[in-house]
């Protein structure tokens, strides 16, 4: 019922509206590559979440500075950077996770379809449940089960669920995570006892579970086996059927591979804030990125 | 060739045997293969030192509990075991006929006035735990959980003391209108006690439980008036009344009181283990900080707060001094929980002196009894920990259980989808709704209760120690001897007790120190060896959790019958003798801790080089576990100085100084106790202030050293 | 003895942990009833003495434990033959040291009462339950008496002063004779509302603390407890000088007529009245002691006594006999006169130069 409209994309406050805190080329002249996606056109395209000039600081250190992004609804945006180029502090401040870490503010804004997530009305626990996380490390609840796991999220609502209502949650989230054919028979058991990539899936599904409009990933892949790589990527190959997801990786064939957009940022000289330097589809940054910074990461020649 | 020197396993290893030594091999490669036999020599030498020292120590330990079950073998024959655990009547001497003594009473005592406590202290621990975790403003967490980790050194003597001087005495109105308001008061309570429930939660909830179980039982008793309910005419109440200095609701409380800082302590090193990743888990999916303490923090801490319940348990169950003071001493078995009770640890205080033979080994049976009480607690609540770590607790079990059968088709989860996406749409900013913020307040609200309901009445007791001892504090107080008459206690000091102390601690530290470093030495080189030394260094470990839970009026109730009684007369020697039991243990569990923290990386290194076993663990592992090493000992030691019911039956106390090993000696907390119990004026109560002023000084003065030691220890590594 | 000498042999010790040589110094316990006397006379003469009740003073002096003890009681049979067969076949010798009241404070409304042996003994034997009963209406004609319970204040441990006080008791009430029986150091007291606590001065805190209460405890802790205008005027029966007219004519006659007297020096000076003091027979004194009819005497006095062993070296004691000899030495001469000081009385005459005497029967 909330699945954007024509109308209600209208009423939102896009990049084009808001004018002069959208730098970054939306629309990239298409390559003419046909696996590339077809370039963003913020009046026809559903732009979910945004970000407006947003620095993410610790204390008075300035991590990231001035980015501005758009995620087009129901694609995926990979991050990639040098590490510590502040990727994670960019994602974790999107759901507002940034400010669980002591000390840590932004500046600038970020804005869930059209209305600002840091405003003074808005409240942080609502807003994480419409953009999801996924870690780096898996952290599903130890003791809790499988089932518990699932049902982690929907509890927090207090929404009344039936017994039956809470088992077709559990068994169609862990089936939209590709996870329910290995674990329907030990739904009781405690989390701990899966594997690292299922313990991941898991946490995925879980997210899921609170139908959130946007999903975070912060390089999900980093502590799983090849194979379990594979099996997330084909996982978010399903799941941009159904919402958008942002994903931060150091793995550039993964980003090459999952995504539709692809940002780039570095951070230039030590103790500098980490910036946004190029973005577009994924195909333009891998493919003919403008920067010249951007094309020495993507070949590899630095990083 | 042959490049690589043998490692550490060499003592394990026959040396390889001729054929299998390359026929080109020099006799400089064969020195290199082979250690000298002095070398194989000192690795024996150390591994049967540290297993001789350990074996001495357990052998002494074990004889002395052996010799004190022996001492009770006349209360079996007499009494048999169900008729003296079922045994209502105790008494000693009575007019006519033969003596007799049932356990009940006091097995009742102790039980109802520990689940009172519990059932008090364990919310209040774990909502302060959580709120100086979690819930308080960040500048206010340290100094709070600063104050309760060094009351968790504070002895009993001084809680006793403080209970005694300033708590009965202010719960005396509110426990008067409790009486006069019977039924109302018992509505309120129950109130109370569910919104403490609600709020604690899991492990916490577990022993909540069970304290309510004890309670339920009491409420049935009373309520029904059963005839275990002896020499009641009128149909009791649970609250009723007159109010009595001494009762099961008092002694709870200062029970309470004191376990409080200890359960918190550890409950508080368990919640700040929770990672950063549990807790962004649960705030990721949207959950507010109150659900994600609910959610993630306590069920990842679960076991541990059950751990730390059982120990604060453990020392409920145990304690006998602050129990002597405000019980009542009355054996009886329902009855208001307003009336007097009588603890088993207090009843063996305080006639153990005078006791006759049979009424001896009573007690000492009586004793023994409350040790295996306490083991059983330990035991369930290892049991417990162990099922809970890794899985649902008990309660999640309980609730909704999912089965999936094979042929069921696949559900249709939409309608569910939908109902969640409900809140979801691009009009406005998402809400959290008000039922889940008021229950979220109401949580963190409940939290802050708790730690004004627990911290607060703590931090008085400082305060009042600070505020009532400074006032004695002179020269002529540490110089001069104790004061006679408790009207006139100007120009007298605490200098024997003092010295008592200080000899009693210094008696206790050289027998515990070296037995326990040496006895975790072998532990740990056991642990790595297996085989028969692996099992014995388990079997050691078993024991010396055992030894932990003992309460410390048994190391008393074994020195006297083992030592006193075989000296012939109280002595300084045998009254340390009686803290290094309390302390041993101690010393081998922080020092195993240690060791194990170091055995990692650092030892292996050693290995790889070729030092025998001794020589890793004398130049690389004992350096790098010394300070925390030193630290355990410290905080046994602190401990140890604050402990007053094993010294009552061993150094007895004094009115002079230091007079030899063979004589008796004062020490500090039993000249507090002793000095109540001997007269109690205006006069007496300050100059116990001041006593116990230094007495908790020496002790926050050790326990903050060694806090200093560890920290400072540790910044040079990381600066490393 | 060289205090500050002490202190640094302690000192030195302390660092070294090594024995010293044993300084001679002697160390007893028992009695808390005269602990206050005897922890001021050992703080004069160099020894220590532990207030543990009689009972606990007994068992440590059957035990070898100490090398004198305190008692209020008389020891049992059982406990004499435990002396024997631990000690070498010893007798305990009995040393009468001073004479004290066991008063009787009360916690009402009704401020100082009047009580008798009879109505004390309904009261700690349960027949007696409430303040208003008519038998303590009867002796306290005006005073308003609560309706409450009465919550009776007894020790926890045993002691010589339950055991003065039930011998009183024991004497003067049959009812408490028959529920509760003889004279013990630790009674099974019947009445309902019982609070145990450690000590005379647990017992006088005991009263303190509750109200409606009664309990028995030596007058110089009742008075440290602040209970001195709370304790209870102990009716007995005296011959009284009282003028009567018979046949136009006034007569003096001696009549008896039961008379409420408070423990002070005097009324417990009053209560010694054996002329010939038999020091192996501790009982009898005690029993001429407590109840007794003499003019002017508080009726619930006793004396206490230290026990020492008939032979020191049978007992294995024998390098302790020089300090007890100067214990009981101080406690006949210059001790007799701080007694006072803690609400005690001085031993009269007879009983002072019998145990004087006696002190000359310790056997090396």
């Amino acid at each position: 019922m909330s699945e954007p409209t024509e109308a209600n994309v209208a009423d939102a406050p896009t990049g084009a509206t808001t004018g002069e805190g959208i730098d970054t080329p939306l629309v990239v002249p298409a390559t003419g590559d046909e696996a590339a996606p077809p370039p963003v056109d913020p009046s026809t395209t559903a732009v979910p979440l945004r970000t407006d000039a947003l620095s993410c600081l610790f204390g008075k250190r300035v991590v990231v500075e001035g980015v501005s992004l758009a995620f087009p609804e129901k694609t995926v945006t990979a991050l990639i950077g040098p590490s510590g180029c502040g990727k994670s502090t960019f994602i974790r401040s999107l759901n507002r996770m940034h400010e669980a870490v002591p000390g840590a503010s932004i500046r600038g804004g970020v804005f869930l379809h059209g209305h600002d997530v840091y405003s003074r009305r808005a409240d942080p626990v609502a807003i994480r449940r419409r953009i999801g996380m996924v870690f780096q490390r898996p952290n599903p609840f130890p003791t809790k089960s499988i089932a518990d796991n699932i049902l982690a999220g929907p509890a927090f609502t207090r929404l009344c669920l039936s017994r039956g209502d809470k088992a077709a949650l559990v068994e169609s989230t862990l089936r939209g995570a590709g996870l329910w054919d290995e674990v329907k028979s030990r739904l009781n058991e405690p989390a701990g006892g899966l594997s690292g990539g299922q313990q991941q899936r898991l946490c995925i599904a879980r997210a899921l579970a609170v139908e959130p409009d946007v999903l975070l990933m912060d390089e999900p892949c980093s502590a799983l086996d090849p194979q379990s790589t594979r099996r997330i990527e084909n996982l978010i190959d399903e799941l941009k059927e159904r919402l958008t997801i942002v994903i931060v990786t150091h793995n550039m064939q993964q980003a090459a591979r999952v995504s539709d957009y692809t940002a780039f940022f570095t951070i230039r000289t030590e103790g500098e804030p980490g910036r946004l330097i190029e973005t577009g589809p994924t195909a333009t940054i891998f493919g003919s990125p403008t920067d010249p910074e951007t094309e020495a990461y993507v070949s590899g020649r630095f990083g | 060739m042959l490049l690589v020197r043998p490692g550490h396993v060499t003592v394990t290893l026959t040396p390889p045997a001729d054929d299998q030594i390359p026929p080109d091999a020099t006799r400089w490669q064969m020195a290199g293969l082979r250690r000298s036999a002095l070398s194989r020599l000192s690795d024996r030498l150390y591994l049967g030192l540290t297993g001789g020292a350990a074996a001495v120590a357990i052998a002494v330990v074990a004889y002395l509990i052996w010799a004190t079950w022996d001492q009770t073998s006349a209360v079996w024959d007499t009494f048999g075991v169900w008729g003296f655990l079922a045994g209502r009547e105790w008494i000693p001497s009575p007019a006519e006929g033969d003596p007799v003594f049932g356990a009940l009473p006091f097995i009742y005592g102790t039980l109802v006035t520990s689940a009172i406590a519990m059932l008090i202290a364990v919310p209040l621990a774990v909502g302060i735990a959580l709120a100086t975790t979690v819930v308080l403003p960040r500048p206010l967490r340290g100094p709070v959980s600063g104050t309760i980790n060094l009351l968790a050194a504070v002895p009993s003597v001084v809680f006793g003391f403080w209970g005694l001087v300033v708590l009965v005495p202010a719960a005396r109105p509110v426990l008067e209108w409790v009486a006069a308001h019977n039924l109302r008061t018992l509505a309120i309570a129950i109130a109370v006690l569910a919104v403490m429930a609600l709020a604690s939660s899991h492990g916490a909830r577990v022993f909540s439980l069970a304290s309510a179980a004890v309670l339920a039982a009491v409420i049935a008793m009373t309520l029904w008036d059963l005839p275990l309910v002896p020499h009641l005419d009128a149909p009791y109440t649970l609250l009723s009344g007159p109010v009595i200095s001494g009762s099961y609701v008092m002694a709870g409380l200062v029970l309470a009181v004191m376990v409080l800082p200890v359960i918190t302590a550890v409950a508080r090193g368990v919640l700040a283990t929770v990672p950063r990743e549990q807790q962004e888990a649960a705030l990721a999916l949207g959950a507010t900080r109150a659900e994600m303490i609910r959610h993630s923090m306590l069920p990842w801490a679960r076991s541990g707060i059950v751990g730390a319940s059982a120990l604060g348990l453990g020392r409920a169950l145990g304690e006998t001094i602050a129990l002597a003071m405000v019980a009542g001493n009355v054996q009886n078995i329902g009855g208001s929980l307003l009336g007097p009770t009588y603890s088993a640890a207090g009843v063996i205080a305080l006639q153990w002196g005078e006791a006759g033979d049979l009424q001896m080994a009573a007690l000492t049976a009586l004793g023994l009894v409350i040790f295996a009480i306490t083991l059983l607690v330990n035991m369930l609540a290892r049991m417990l920990v162990r099922r809970g770590a890794t899985g649902p607790g008990p309660v999640e079990r309980l609730r909704g259980r999912f089965s999936h059968r094979a042929d069921a088709p696949a559900a249709d989860a939409t309608d569910v989808r939908h109902r969640l996406r409900a809140g979801n749409e691009e009009r406005a900013l998402p809400r959290v709704s008000v039922n889940r913020r008021v229950r979220s307040a109401g949580f963190e609200g409940a939290v802050l209760v708790m730690v004004l309901m627990g911290a607060v009445p703590l931090g008085l007791l400082l305060f009042e120690v600070l505020r009532e001892g400074v006032g004695m504090m002179s020269t002529t107080f540490f110089t001069q001897p104790q004061p006679v008459d408790p009207n006139d206690v100007m120009g007298y000091g605490i200098k024997d007790a003092l010295i008592g102390t200080l000899v009693l601690s210094g008696i206790a530290t050289v027998i515990a120190a070296p037995l326990g470093l040496l006895t975790a030495i072998f532990m740990s080189e056991g642990h790595a060896r297996g085989g028969v030394a692996g099992r014995a260094a388990d079997g050691i470990g078993v024991f010396v959790d055992v030894l932990l839970g003992m309460p410390s009026i048994m190391a008393g109730v074994t020195v006297y019958l083992a030592i006193v009684t075989a000296m012939g007369h109280f002595s300084a020697l045998a009254g340390g003798i009686a803290l290094a039991i309390v302390m041993f243990p101690i010393v081998v569990r922080s020092s195993d801790e240690m060791l194990r923290l170091v055995a990692g990386g650092q030892k292996e290194a050693a290995q790889a080089l070729g030092a025998p076993r001794w020589r890793t663990m004398w130049s690389v592992v004992l350096p790098a576990a010394a300070p925390g090493i030193l630290t355990g000992v410290m905080l046994a030691i602190a401990r140890a100085a604050g402990e007053t019911a094993p010294l009552l039956f061993t150094s007895l106390g004094s009115q002079q100084g230091f007079e030899g090993l063979d004589k008796p000696i004062a020490s500090l907390p039993q000249f507090i106790y002793g000095f109540l119990i001997q007269v109690r004026t205006d006069g007496s109560v300050r100059f116990s202030w001041g006593a116990t002023l230094v007495l908790v000084g020496f002790i926050l003065a050790l326990t903050l050293v060694a806090r200093l030691i560890m920290r400072f220890t540790s910044a040079r590594e990381v600066q490393q | 003895m060289n205090r500050s000498m002490r202190t640094s042999i302690a000192a030195g010790s302390l660092a070294l942990i090594t024995a010293v040589p044993a300084l001679a110094s002697s160390s007893g316990s028992g009695a808390t009833f005269p602990a206050l006397v005897y922890r001021d006379w050992c703080q004069q003469l160099g020894c220590s003495y532990t207030g543990k009740g009689s009972s606990g003073g007994i068992r440590d002096f059957i035990a070898g434990t100490v090398d004198f003890a305190g008692t209020d009681a008389v020891m049992t049979d059982s406990q004499v033959g435990d002396l024997a067969s631990k000690r070498g076949g010893v007798k305990a010798l009995y040393f009468p040291t001073l004479l004290g009241a066991i008063s009787v404070p009360t916690n009402t409304k009704a401020g100082r009462l009047r009580l008798d042996g009879p109505t004390l003994g309904d009261i700690f034997s349960g027949g007696i339950t409430k303040w208003n009963d008519k038998k303590i209406r009867a002796l306290n004609p005006g005073k308003a008496l609560p309706s409450s319970d009465i919550t009776v204040c007894v020790r926890a441990d045993g002691s010589g002063t339950s055991f003065g006080f039930s011998l009183y008791l024991e004497k003067t009430s049959a009812s408490f004779k028959s529920k509760v029986g003889n004279a013990s150091q630790t009674p099974n007291w019947t009445a309902p509302k019982l609070v145990k606590q450690p000590g005379n001065p647990g017992v006088a805190q005991c009263v303190k603390d509750n109200a409606d209460s009664i309990g028995y405890v030596d007058l110089g802790d009742a008075t440290n407890a602040g209970l001195t205008g709370n304790l209870a005027a102990i009716g007995k029966g005296e011959m009284v000088r009282t003028v009567v007219k018979r046949k136009g004519k006034k007569v003096v006659k001696m009549v008896r007529k039961e008379v409420f007297r408070l423990p002070s020096p005097a009324s417990i000076t009053a209560a010694a009245t054996l002329k010939r003091v038999d020091l192996s027979n501790p009982y009898a004194i005690q029993r001429s002691l407590v109840a007794s009819n003499a003019t002017g005497s508080y009726p619930i006095t006793i004396t206490t006594f230290v026990l020492a062993y008939s032979d020191y070296s049978n007992a294995g004691k024998a390098s302790s006999l020089g300090d007890i000899k100067t214990f009981l030495g101080h406690a006949y001469g210059a001790g007799q006169q701080s007694v006072s000081k803690y609400g005690f009385a001085p031993l009269p005459a007879p009983m002072l130069a019998a145990a004087k005497a006696q002190i000359g029967s310790l056997q090396k």
